[in-house]
This record gives structure tokens, sequence and C-alpha cells, in this order.
């Protein structure tokens, strides 16, 4: 292998740990572009190798900074691209999750391997060598079980006293009575504290795909911990937290596939958030968050999705828009979507990491 | 396709002689899929130039330009071939006045190139004069299915007719599939193209095209409309303006002769470069101050001077 070659599939590598699908076509291709332009400046390296290997406009936005790193790095020089951006330093560490296989640990997809709903979403993304080698991401169910998520607290109403006198708590008051023997004071209610109730709408389309193996990790452990409903869309709503609620993960990944089917779909976010209103009220009320857990990417009508996420947050207490993407270096809201939900919720927090996701449950509380 | 193209910057040099000012990182994209026969796939906000690139190719490299404009529920029909259904009726008639009965013969008759309608797919790849320029255009209004058809189409520039065969394109088409990001298109398509993302233009590239388009446009008044569109596009808008519509702007104010803007003729003219009611309705609103948000603006970037508030 020669030089330039291994520094093209070097940096077909970084780019695919940073969720480009990067193949050995593409890099086939890059030969005969670089062939063909003959590039004799960064720059022109640039525009050569950027129409090979990017796919999308927020694959374009990082391409720069993370070319201007590379290459900056290769080369020893510092490249225009970089200027301000957090790549500067050289390239962020690789997440290992963003390798990961399938969309369980080493020693439940073992186990797994035949059935449909072992998921390999970023099987693509995966060399040869990390699909059927020996190095596999740690098993990391144990660590997520024990993330600290702590519950969002609301005061109970404050009870008003009667016209007779204070709001007896009669049961109270007989129970303690009976344990004591006899009467000897009489309880009043108090104001408690109580759990908050959160809906989570969660994003399963295709533009989600990468990080869905994570969410649904996440989700799991959190329907376990925490009062939370869990509606999954992509063509159509559905509850999935019976299917999370199941105690093992294979189980639970099993039976959401088989309860929503639309699974990698399009995105109809307009759609799920009016059936959530219509159908789902009785989840809904002022003692509820409701949290948009996706990209903002709409396929679907966007004419009325700004009635209907206003119609949401009349019939809810909090929106909160968990963006994965949010944090990623160059992002923005660029999308016609992305700004409607932008203007209309009362948070936005990013969500691309088990970090994050915890952090903006936390931040909730 | 070939093209006497030897390096990017003569696509450079062809687009702006057809008035298309491109940048270094699309006239590259344009030279690379030109010489390795991959479509190249075009994305961007609406009005940004993408099917003028297109346009300006085909007139550059002086070959015809066919256009299959993509819409919701197009199918293989529309966009490859159909039969022409009246004319084999009426040969059918023919033949039967001539006291020929219904054969094997009469049916290859009737399913040969002489009753073929070639739709925009089939014209492309089976031209009657050198290759042309495909431009398919607005992708992301098609359905999947339609997707589907032209992975086919697009990495073996091959069709296949079940009553005629397969037909191969002699030399392939330059191929341009635009998008305006209403959807993500699927990733098997993307992977046979070249892509290439089309954003707003600078000021100075901006200001450079409306120049080229609007030769008697004054060179202040030029800048003034640039640096308003510019600004406009920071704007939480439903629809930034696009390059179309800055051009369409200048050209509104050629024709109504206006040497300087001014409040009011900003006013009068705003539905060139703005397409929806909420967004004019924003823009006229007025604040606690008494002045409407397009009059902030204009101060502040200069068009209006702040000391005689209008």
């Amino acid at each position: 292998m020669n030089p330039t070659l291994y520094n093209l599939w070097l940096f077909g590598r970084t780019l695919r740990t940073h969720g480009f699908s990067v193949g050995i076509d593409d890099m086939q291709r890059i030969m005969i572009a670089l062939n063909l332009a003959e590039p004799r400046t960064w720059k022109e390296l640039y525009e050569t190798l950027q129409p090979c290997v990017v796919r999308s406009h927020m694959e374009q936005k990082l391409f720069g900074p993370l070319f201007a790193a590379f290459f900056g790095l290769l080369a020893g020089v510092e490249l225009d691209e970089a200027k301000g951006g957090p790549w500067l330093l050289g390239l962020a560490p690789a997440d290992p999750r963003t390798q990961q296989v399938t969309w369980l640990s080493l020693s439940s997809a073992s186990r797994l391997v035949e059935t449909p709903a072992t998921v390999f979403s970023h099987a693509g993304r995966a060399s040869q060598e990390e699909r059927h080698g020996k190095l596999r991401p740690p098993d990391d169910i144990g660590q997520y079980a024990a993330m600290n998520l702590l519950p969002h607290w609301f005061r109970s109403p404050r009870r008003k006293r009667t016209l007779r006198g204070p709001y007896w708590d009669i049961s109270k008051t007989l129970r303690k009575g009976l344990e004591q023997g006899e009467l000897i004071r009489i309880w009043h209610r108090r104001r408690t504290m109580r759990e908050r109730r959160t809906v989570i709408l969660w994003d399963t389309s295709r533009s989600m795909e990468s990080i869905t193996p994570m969410l649904f990790n996440f989700l799991h452990n959190l329907v376990k911990q925490r009062q939370v409903k869990v509606l999954s869309f992509s063509t159509q709503l559905t509850v999935v937290t019976p299917q999370l609620l199941n105690s093992s993960p294979e189980y639970a990944l099993n039976a959401l596939y088989e309860a929503a089917q639309d699974i990698h779909g399009g995105t109809r976010l307009q759609n799920a958030v009016d059936i959530a209103v219509r159908k789902y009220s009785r989840w809904l009320g002022q003692r509820t968050d409701v949290i948009l857990l996706t990209d903002g990417f709409e396929s679907g009508d966007i004419k009325t999705l700004s009635a209907s996420i206003k119609a949401l947050r009349r019939r809810c207490g909090r929106v909160v828009w968990w963006n994965p993407w949010a944090s990623r270096p160059g992002y923005s809201y660029d999308t016609h979507s992305g700004q409607v939900i932008k203007r209309h919720v009362d948070l936005i927090c990013s969500a691309g990491n088990f970090g994050e996701l915890r952090d903006a449950w936390n931040v909730l509380g | 396709m070939q093209v006497s193209w030897e390096k990017p910057s003569d696509v450079l040099v062809d687009l702006r002689s057809q008035g298309y000012l491109a940048d270094t990182a699309l006239s590259t994209a344009v030279y690379l899929s030109a010489k390795m026969n991959v479509p190249l796939f075009l994305e961007g906000e609406p009005g940004v130039g993408k099917t003028a690139l297109a346009l300006s190719v085909a007139n550059a490299v002086h070959r015809p330009l066919i256009r299959l404009q993509c819409y919701e529920g197009i199918d293989r029909e529309s966009a490859l071939y159909d039969w022409n259904y009246p004319r084999q009726l009426m040969h059918v008639r023919l033949a039967e006045s001539f006291g020929r009965s219904a054969s094997a013969d009469l049916e290859d008759e009737l399913y040969s190139e002489r009753f073929l309608i070639a739709r925009p797919l089939l014209q492309a790849i089976m031209p009657k004069g050198p290759a042309p320029v495909l431009l398919i255009d607005e992708i992301d209004r098609s359905d999947d299915e339609f997707e589907a058809f032209l992975l086919e189409v697009l990495s073996e520039f091959q069709v296949t007719i079940p009553e005629i065969g397969s037909i191969r394109a002699k030399e392939s088409p330059l191929v341009f599939l635009t998008s305006n990001r209403t959807r993500e298109v699927h990733e098997a398509l993307k992977r046979r193209c070249l892509y290439q993302w089309l954003g707003y233009p600078s000021f100075e590239r901006e200001l450079a095209i409306v120049s080229q388009v609007s030769q008697t446009l004054s060179g202040t008044l030029a800048q003034s409309l640039v640096r308003l569109v510019q600004r406009l596009r920071q704007e939480p808008l439903h629809k930034a303006p696009g390059v179309a519509e800055t051009l369409n702007w200048a050209r509104a104010v050629e024709i109504l002769s206006t040497t300087r803007l001014s409040i009011d003729s900003v006013e009068e003219t705003l539905g060139c470069v703005l397409k929806y009611h909420e967004d004019i309705e924003r823009l006229l609103a007025s604040g606690t101050d008494g002045a409407t948000k397009l009059q902030r603006i204009l101060t502040e970037i200069g068009i209006v001077d702040e000391s005689h508030p209008v």
C-alpha cells in the first residue's frame, strides 16, 4: 500500500467514525477523482474529496473541520478551514460507541445474532474486522443500568381549609389511632412532592438510524426507573412503553420491532404530534413534560407543524427538544421544520451520547 | 460524456461565459461528474441556482438539455416510455382493412420502436444526436418507488423494455439531480452520485451575479439590494430569499427605474423577495419604539439614515 492510499484509507476510517458511510467504492472513486483533477493545493484536494464522500448537508458541514484537522496534522500545517473550530487541537477522540456493531452488548448480541430484531444499523460503517473480529465494544449494559436518572418532582396541590375547619386526613388519623390504641391527634393533609410524568416522542426514522441503538438502551433503562411514557414515531405513532418495560433488552427489542412496524421509515413529526395531542391527551396536562427526541427533519407536510407544536405546548407543562446533533460542531438549525420546533419549545438539550442524555434528563428535575 | 475540459478551471471559464458564476468547489464537482460519468446530486435551498447550473452546463458543452420534473406520484411510464395506444389501434384497423388477421407478426409490429413514446429518461439514453445533459429536477418530490427505479438507470445508464429488450446508452449523458431537501433522499441513490451542496452565495459573489444579470443597475443600488438580501437571510423567515429572488428584485427595481432604495420602494417591492405572508407581516409589524422591523434593518445596514427617520 503506497503512502497516499494509506493516508486516504486512514482518512476514510476517520470519517466513518464520525458517521460518514464511506465504503470501498467511495475510496475507489476518490482515487479516480484524484487522478482526474490532479489537485495541487489543499483547497483543490478538499474540493476533489468532498463531492466523493459527502452525502448530506450535515456531513458537508462536518467535512471541512475534519479535513482540516486530519490533513493539517498529517502535514504539520494549520489549514484555513480549522480556524476557530473545535478541531484545531487535533482530532477529537473517537467515540467507541460509534463503531458499535449491534444494538446490544456483546453478551446479548451473541445470543441474538440469528434473530431479525438484531439490527445492524452500524454495520455499514463498521469495517470487516470490526464486524467479525474480536474487537468489540465493552459490555456496557451494567453501566446503563447504574445510570442515576433523577425524578422530576412537583408539589401536590394545596389543600384549602374547609368552612368547617382544616382538611382532615381521615385515613391517616384512623391508622395512627389504631396503631396507638386511642385517638390522640387529628392529622391533616399536607402537600407532598410527587413525580412529574414525562411523555417522550421518540423519532425512529431513518435519519436517526445511527443513534437509535443508543437511544433504545437509554429509554429501556429510563422507563424502568421513572414515570415515563414512550411513543415511537416514524410514519405512525406507536406506544412502546410496555415493550420497553421488558426486563430483558433482547425481549424488549423483539417486542419493539413487533409493535412498531415503521422503524427506519420517513419522519412524520407533524402527524405524530397531532395524534399525540388528539389520542393521548389523557397523558398530557400541566404536570406533564413532553420531550421531542428527534433531529427535526420532517419529511411530511410542514405547513401546520407550527400550529401542531403550539397545540401540544398549550396542553402540557413544558415541551423540550432533545436534539442528538445539537452538540456537533458546525450544526445549525437550517431546516424549516427545525426552525419551527426551535421557535416553540421551552428548552433545547443536546442528546448525542449517554452523558448528554443523562444531563438532559436531570436538568428537567 | 466526452467533454473538452482539461481541468476544473475550464468548467469555471465555460460557465462564466454562459453567465453562471460558480465557485471552484462547484466547478470541480461538475468536472469530476462529467469525466467519471457519475451523476451529480445538487442539494440546496430553493432559488440558489441548481436548475440554472444544468442549463448553463448544457449550453456550455453545446448539448441539448432534457429535463424531467419530478412530482408526487411520478411513475415509470411518465419518466421512461409509454406505448402510443391510439396509433397502435389505428395500425390494427388498417391491417384488418387490408385483410390481415391478428398474428404474431402484427403483434411484433405493434410493439416496435415505431409505437414507442420516449419520455425524458429514454430520450437521454437513446438520443437522436449526441448524448444530452439530463436534469432530474426536485427528486425529493418523487416517491420511494421512483427512486428505486432510478437506481438501475443511473448506475448502468441502461433500461429494460420487456417487449424490446435492454437499451444501453452509447454515450453516458451528463446527469444532474436536484433536491430542495424537503425530505432525505435514500442513501442508495446518493451513493451513485457525487454530492454538492449549494448554499447562499457570499456578498461579493451575489453582487457579481446581480451586476452581470442587471447591467443597467447602478453599482450603489446593486450593493444596497444585495446587502439587504444578505441581512434578510439572517432573520428567522419561513423562506429566506434565494439568488433567484435577488435577481427578480433587481429586475423589478430596474423596471421601476428606482435610483435609490428607500423604505417606500422596499415595501412596494417586498413581494419579489419574500413569498410568505407571515414573513412580510413580521417585517412590517411595528415594535415598541414605533419603527417596523424592516425600518430597523434598513437603518442598521445604512440604507436609511438614522438621523432622518421615515
